[in-house]
């Protein structure tokens, strides 16, 4: 290799850090310096005002002692727990359905449609389909005049009534990735699996289930991120309440910081939380990469 | 490489434009500010509203006042803490007494308006609203709003219950909530708010005893003492009865009481117009106000907001700021308060609406009422926001009395060391 080429080689190489150079100045200066700043601030306390007071890991025991925290991560596993099972099962089921559908692209619009909804809008029609002169007053109709009552004032009622409400926009866009992935599995093995015989159970359990495992991943994954950080539907719906019953981890850190103006205490959080996401997404991330 | 000189060759020509549009927008603003104030609030977000206000506010002004409203609390908050201390700080914006303005006042971030004060005192504005803008013998701040909490009671639901007094004593107060539920009315209408829990701690526990109540605001008594024990024993009685309603969302708590469904709110006098308006009801005839009485005779307590306005001593103009501030108090701008808000800040403008003019009368009779600051600014935040969600989950039974108050005074021993 002679000196010409080897400058060429150099100047290649320069070019193409120069391309990447762009996005790692917006990822170091919007993201990176944001996660410093917050592990900072976790060891403060500040009020957004006065001067921040070192406090060191005051925040972090306060935290843990706080039954309020606690509720806030068991309502997260609640999320996490029950917004993965139906966001896999149910766009499972109706992406299979769809495929087989003999008007596939009018379901494919009508399941989508809810994810066009930002969780801010889907949040008020339901707040105003659930307001006492809406969804309940036909209970009272048909004679069950106890239950005409704010929903969403019911703790736990109310946590499965928001995972509800998620599971309706959020289904759009896992069913469109099934049914991409259930379009392109390799037929070869399905059709040697139906001339041999096989129910169409084992079919799907043993054939198709299994080749569909790569989107299967993804979708999990997305779903669980999702979960663990959905914030603006509980916000608009409930504000965490009554009573800070059905608050989540992400709800918590925006609370702390920005309602009760307790930046040190809201960052503790924001990284407790960060730690459990990283934690989950990592066995999930593992898998993907091992398997690639 | 000659793609990538060109390239960068235009991103630095883009970006030099981005650098003087900006700098002309700064000097855009500057030129413009002479005769223009920026206000930020969390109040005006209603457009027919602040429409109403400003217009008048702006021809006592002589000037435009840029609105700038927040619908979300803590972007307002976040917003405000941001710009504080920079040039591009509003002239004048909305804050909330209590210690959030004594937070900013002594860090040294915003105007003293003792001259202010001098003038619109003159113009009809209560002196004795200074002293809850003041800390350290200087006032920081003006009020944009002072709301009472009263009692607005339906006037058709208390006489289908045969009430056809206010009551007078809280004996009288029990009987007719007795009364309302016998004839199939909810006494008292009660929203899904976590934070309005305070609202009926606060009306009980100062029913009970006026110093007890301040007592535990600012810690000279526990919330383990034993009068706090009978106070809320009240409230517990109360509860189990089946007085209040099941939280509902503010609309619909509204609407119930507009349809007699609840016989009673307890809420501030900004609510008024609102229920004329939109609800239905009509000032005198359908709707009207009272205050929760003294369990022992004692004065009757009519609790008071007062939502601060304030300047940042960053923001630029303060003269213009303060030409500002004396034109929100004239006869047209508060004249359009009163109609918009049912707010008045001064005392030379005659009420028409019946209910707020019954109000208004309220608050200026000091041998009858006893006027105190409500629990939410006078005591400290966190302590604050700890009460109400322990008061929260003891109006929905899932929390003793005794519970309750230890553990609100167990929190409170960090705050009053």
């Amino acid at each position: 290799m002679n000196k010409h080429t080897t400058f060429l080689l150099d100047i290649s190489r320069k070019r193409d850090y120069l391309y990447l150079l762009p996005a790692v100045v917006l990822v170091v200066g919007f993201f990176v310096t944001s996660i410093g700043y917050t592990v900072v601030l976790s060891f403060f306390s500040w009020d957004g005002v006065s001067e921040k007071v070192f406090i060191g890991v005051q925040n972090y025991t306060d935290i843990f002692n706080d039954n309020n925290f606690w509720i806030s991560v068991a309502n997260t596993v609640y999320w996490v727990v029950f917004s993965l099972l139906l966001n896999l099962v149910l766009p499972l089921v109706l992406a299979i359905l769809i495929v087989q559908s003999v008007n596939s692209p009018l379901f494919k619009n009508i399941f989508y449609f809810p994810a066009t909804l930002s969780g801010t809008v889907g949040g008020l029609i339901m707040v105003a389909m659930l307001s006492t002169y809406g969804i309940p007053q036909l209970f009272g109709l048909v004679g069950f005049e106890k239950m005409v009552r704010d929903w969403l004032s019911v703790p736990v009622v109310n946590t499965f009534v928001m995972i509800f409400m998620q599971t309706w926009r959020g289904i759009g866009v896992n069913l469109l990735l099934f049914i991409a992935g259930l379009r392109h599995l390799d037929r070869a093995p399905i059709e040697a699996a139906q001339i041999e015989g096989a129910s169409r159970g084992w079919l799907y359990m043993k054939v198709i289930f299994p080749a569909l495992s790569s989107t299967t991943k993804v979708v999990l994954l997305m779903s669980l991120v999702n979960s663990f950080k959905v914030f603006d539907i509980i916000w608009i719906m409930t504000k965490g309440g009554p009573y800070r019953s059905s608050e989540t981890l992400a709800l918590s850190m925006y609370i702390e910081s920005f309602v009760r103006n307790n930046y040190g205490v809201g960052a503790s959080v924001a990284i407790l939380l960060t730690c459990i996401i990283l934690i989950a997404a990592y066995f999930n991330l593992r898998n993907t990469f091992k398997s690639e | 490489m000659k793609k990538i000189m060109w390239l960068v060759v235009l991103l630095s020509v883009f970006m030099a434009m981005a650098v003087y549009a900006g700098a002309a927008s700064e000097v855009n603003t500057l030129e413009e500010s002479a005769k223009k104030v920026v206000f930020w609030n969390d109040k005006l977000n209603d457009v027919v509203q602040a429409q109403a206000i400003l217009k008048p506010w702006q021809e006592s002004f002589g000037g435009t006042i840029e609105n700038n409203p927040y619908a979300d609390n803590a972007a307002y908050r976040t917003a405000v803490s941001q710009s504080i201390d920079s040039s591009s700080a509003p002239n004048l914006f909305t804050w909330w007494s209590g210690n959030q303005l004594e937070s900013l006042a002594t860090s040294d971030k915003l105007m003293v308006l003792d001259d202010v004060w001098e003038d619109i005192v003159d113009m009809g504005v209560s002196e004795d609203i200074k002293a809850a803008l003041s800390y350290n013998g200087h006032a920081y701040a003006v009020p944009f709003s002072v709301l009472n909490t009263v009692l607005l009671y339906n006037t058709e639901a208390f006489k289908k219950a045969g009430i056809h007094e206010v009551p007078s004593t809280f004996d009288e107060f029990l009987v007719a909530c007795e009364k309302l539920k016998s004839v199939g009315i909810t006494p008292i209408g009660h929203r899904n708010n976590s934070w309005a829990s305070f609202v009926w701690f606060q009306a009980i526990i100062a029913a009970y005893d006026p110093d007890l109540y301040l007592g535990i605001c600012d810690g000279s008594v526990s919330y383990t003492d034993p009068r706090m024990f009978r106070a809320m024993e009240v409230w517990k009685a109360m509860i189990d009865k089946g007085y209040f309603a099941e939280p509902v969302l503010d609309t619909d708590n509204f609407r119930r009481f507009a349809q007699s469904g609840v016989g009673m709110i307890l809420d501030g006098q900004h609510q008024v117009p609102k229920l004329n308006n939109d609800y239905g009801l009509t000032s005198g005839e359908g709707l009207d106000a009272f205050v929760l009485p003294s369990m022992t005779g004692a004065k009757d307590v009519l609790f008071f907001e007062v939502s601060p306005m304030v300047s940042p001593k960053a923001a630029q103009n303060p003269e213009e700021t303060k030409d500002m501030i004396r034109a929100f108090y004239t006869e047209k701008t508060q004249a359009a308060t009163l109609d918009a808000r049912g707010i008045l800040l001064i005392s030379s403008i005659p009420v028409e609406d019946p209910t707020l003019s019954k109000i208004n009368a309220m608050t200026s009779d000091s041998d009858s009422y006893l006027s105190v600051l409500r629990f939410y600014e006078n005591t400290p935040a966190g302590l604050r926001d700890y009460v109400i969600t322990e008061m929260s989950k003891f109006m929905s039974g899932v929390a003793t009395v005794e519970g309750t108050l230890n553990a609100c005074a167990k929190e409170a021993v960090k705050y009053f060391k």
